[in-house]
């Protein structure tokens, strides 16, 4: 029995609590303007080598701001943040994401920009509409953030593999079905004798090659979302993301088609083999013939196996059309920082003329994301546009924005956890493991 | 001067008695300091703050008297987190003693490559926690797994340990006991080589057998070094968290953490919940140095508890036979 580390939830408690007495720091909190800008950032190093790549620009037409960047998790993780802004630490800029944005903004943490905006003639049409949408708090409508850029879910497949089953590859467009998807998956899958999923002979037990991977898997709701919404089913809907959409029959009836690929067809990544190697890497290993994925992939095949022969295509069909998710990186200030004036101007530069090639997303400011810089971009694959750019226009494209501040608890074990983990092990089916959640996601958003 | 003599001799040895405590005290004073400081104060502080609503991002905590307390008492969440800690109190730390013991009865006795075999029981105290667990979450994969894949040697299926709300608690505990065994088995060990070689030796010509002389002679010697290894290891147990974390977190959260069906979520995982995941009403600091207390009052009772029981089972050598002189 080890008595130490068991003390580091309770250490990171008090921590939080001795924070508040901290009074030495450096950042914006200590409340005195200076020419210095913290930015945090987050992210694997590529991440961050690409934002002070992008930076560069700002700091040769700026000589008088210094740019110090510092890596936390603030931004991807709210609590990071709060326990650097109790400890009087926080950073002048952050980087939020779709995910977390409005409880930031609701909590006052973001500095307003809407004003700031008017004044510089940044405009809202000068981006992707569901992209700056989701900028816009959710309370008042105000802009407390820019696009740095966003992920759209798309198809990624293994253009070898879908010659040697003989196959059609996905059209680009998104107009196939996710029967489609499924029946392709089957025959993608080979086991160790070379018998796809619909031969007699098939040993599901001995699989060398998977037909699909989707993150539904570990469960993560990028993966699951966009297949939910095209069948009309969905985790919270309406405009506030207020109401409990997981006992639509959509719902279910999208769950079902994801296990059975896992366990009736066994031609998707199971949640246990997603233990033993995450199935994007084994998409990327050449392993895995499609997978659900954003553009990071393609940042990520370039690094792992360049010689990779692959493409892309947008999601398929539900019955209610293509549907996918969307997350956005964006720009924000801290609402007291003493720098604020430097701030916006930093944030302006990064997701206008700086945008593009940042934590290897696509920019949403569009004169960047349809110019050559990003679409003929070398060791891009030949359908993004398609894949990639023309579904964030579709009425079925998300984002996973979270007005409420409720993700964390409705994913969790009070909320949908112990369903989703009777469906993706194959425990019960998706109907039967859904019904009752909505009772407790009601409970969770009326608390 | 027969009346003054006796005080102006105890004069003196009192000021050498202060003179004494003085030094003393200066010497104490770094231990007073850290313990005041790092202990005291953080304490006092968060009992302040429990009852307090802050979300850290407020300038200041609000006062809100005993709401967080009040709060506890209603939260359906507290009675299961707190069972799920008690399962594992009585799967992991029972284990834990159990086994260190067995593997010091095995290894306690010089013997050729005995350092070996207790080096390699040590080992995994060395290691972190959470690499454990991630090795170990492997360990149990139900598909492709060396733990099923041996059960399935003998035709039969393995459980689904970590995705079975049954199993899963019970598979936290079997790694917690391999990782700790090496502690308690040194610890035991130490406490076995303090035994005298002639109390078995004489119960044994008195003609008791093994477990006799096991249960009657060894067994009671020991037990001051199995008290220190109850009371540290139910505390340990009461702040299970890094096991849990590292095997049961999905989809890249601790929000996430503490399935199967909330089999495995542990106090300390829903104080953190509450801390950082969660947004409720009362969510935030507060609240969760209200549930910290409530662990902390929990492990001070049952510490207790254990040291009033301990009197009935626990033996100090030197202590009887001081007993029995003072009586004489």
């Amino acid at each position: 029995m080890r008595i130490s580390r068991r003390l580091i939830p309770i250490c990171l408690t008090m921590s939080a609590i001795t924070a508040v007495t901290a009074c030495s720091n450096t950042a914006a909190s200590s409340g005195e303007k200076s020419n210095t800008l913290t930015i945090a950032v987050w992210g694997v190093n590529e991440d961050i080598d690409s934002i002070k790549a992008a930076a560069k620009g700002f700091e040769q037409a700026n000589p008088g701001i210094t740019l110090k960047f510092n890596r936390t998790d603030c931004g991807a993780d709210y609590a990071v943040c709060k326990t650097l802004i109790a400890g009087r630490n926080m950073a002048d800029v952050l980087v939020t994401g779709t995910w977390n944005f409005n409880q930031m903004a609701n909590d006052g943490v973001l500095a307003d920009l809407t004003d700031r905006m008017a004044a510089d003639g940044v405009k809202e049409e000068d981006f992707v509409p569901v992209v700056i949408q989701s900028d816009k708090a959710a309370k008042d409508g105000r802009f407390y953030g820019l696009p740095m850029g966003y992920n759209v879910q798309s198809l990624f497949y293994n253009k070898e593999m879908f010659a040697k089953a003989g196959l059609k590859e996905p059209p680009a467009d998104g107009d196939y079905t996710y029967d489609d998807l499924r029946e392709w998956s089957r025959k993608l899958t080979l086991d160790a004798n070379g018998n796809n999923a619909d031969s007699p002979d098939f040993d599901p037990k001995n699989v060398v090659q998977w037909g699909y991977y989707n993150r539904f898997a570990i469960p993560s709701e990028p993966g699951y979302w966009p297949v939910l919404w095209a069948y009309g089913g969905g985790v919270l809907g309406g405009d506030k993301r207020d109401q409990c959409d997981l006992e639509k029959p959509g719902t279910a009836q999208a769950m079902q088609l994801l296990q059975d690929m896992m366990w009736k067809d066994h031609s998707s990544v199971t949640p246990q083999m997603e233990q033993e190697t995450p199935g994007y890497l084994r998409w990327i290993q050449g392993h895995v013939a499609m997978q659900q994925g954003s553009h990071e992939q393609v940042t990520i095949a370039a690094q792992q196996n360049p010689s990779l022969k692959y493409d892309m295509a947008a999601l398929p069909k539900g019955p209610e059309g293509n549907a996918t998710m969307i997350q956005v990186h964006s720009w924000a200030a801290y609402a007291k920082s003493p720098n604020l004036d430097n701030a916006w101007k930093f944030i302006k530069y990064m997701a206008t003329e700086g945008a593009g090639k940042q934590m290897g997303l696509i920019p949403a400011y569009k004169k960047v994301a349809e110019g050559p810089a990003f679409l003929k971009a070398p060791g891009e694959p030949e359908h993004l546009k398609e894949a990639q750019l023309d579904p964030a226009a579709w009425p079925l494209a998300r984002t996973n924005i979270d007005p409420q501040g409720v993700l964390a608890t409705v994913l969790g074990q009070d909320g949908l956890g112990p369903a989703l983990n009777d469906i993706i092990t194959g425990k019960k089916p998706a109907a039967e493991a859904l019904k009752g959640t909505c009772a407790k996601i009601d409970k969770i958003l009326a608390s | 001067m027969g009346e003054t003599a006796p005080s102006s001799a105890q004069a003196p040895r009192s000021r050498a008695r202060r003179r004494e405590a003085g030094t003393a005290l200066l010497f104490l004073l770094p231990q007073i300091f850290g313990l005041v400081a790092f202990v005291g104060v953080p304490l006092g502080v968060s009992l302040y703050y429990s009852f307090t609503h802050w979300d850290l991002v407020a300038p200041e905590p609000t006062w809100i008297g005993l709401e967080n307390w009040t709060h506890l008492l209603e939260d359906e969440r507290v009675p299961k987190v707190l069972w799920n800690t008690i399962k594992f109190i009585f799967t992991g730390t029972l284990s834990f003693l159990l086994m260190s013991l067995v593997a010091a009865l095995l290894t306690y006795r010089p013997r050729r490559g005995v350092a070996f075999y207790r080096a390699l029981l040590f080992l995994p105290y060395v290691l972190s926690q959470i690499a454990v667990g991630i090795v170990w979450r492997w360990m149990f994969n139900t598909e492709s797994g060396p733990i099923n894949a041996a059960i399935e040697l003998f035709g039969v299926d393995g459980p689904q340990w970590l995705l079975d709300p049954a199993t899963a608690m019970p598979a936290i505990a079997l790694v917690t006991t391999w990782q700790g065994l090496g502690y308690g088995m040194t610890l035991y060990i130490a406490s076995l080589h303090g035994v005298p070689e002639a109390l078995p030796e004489a119960a044994k010509i008195d003609g008791a057998n093994a477990w006799q002389r096991f249960r009657h002679v060894m067994l009671p010697m020991i037990s001051p070094t199995v008290l220190f290894l109850v009371v540290t290891s139910l505390i340990g147990a009461l702040q299970l968290f890094d096991p849990v974390v590292a095997m049961t977190t999905s989809g890249g959260s601790i929000g996430m953490a503490g399935g199967p069906d909330d089999s495995t979520r542990t106090v300390v995982l829903y104080m953190y919940n509450q801390m950082f995941n969660y947004n409720e009403r009362l969510s935030g600091l507060g609240y969760a140095a209200a549930i910290a207390w409530v662990l902390a009052l929990l492990t001070f009772v049952l510490t207790l508890v254990q040291w009033a029981f301990s009197k009935r089972w626990v033996f100090y050598a030197g202590e009887g036979a001081a007993k029995k002189g003072g009586q004489g």
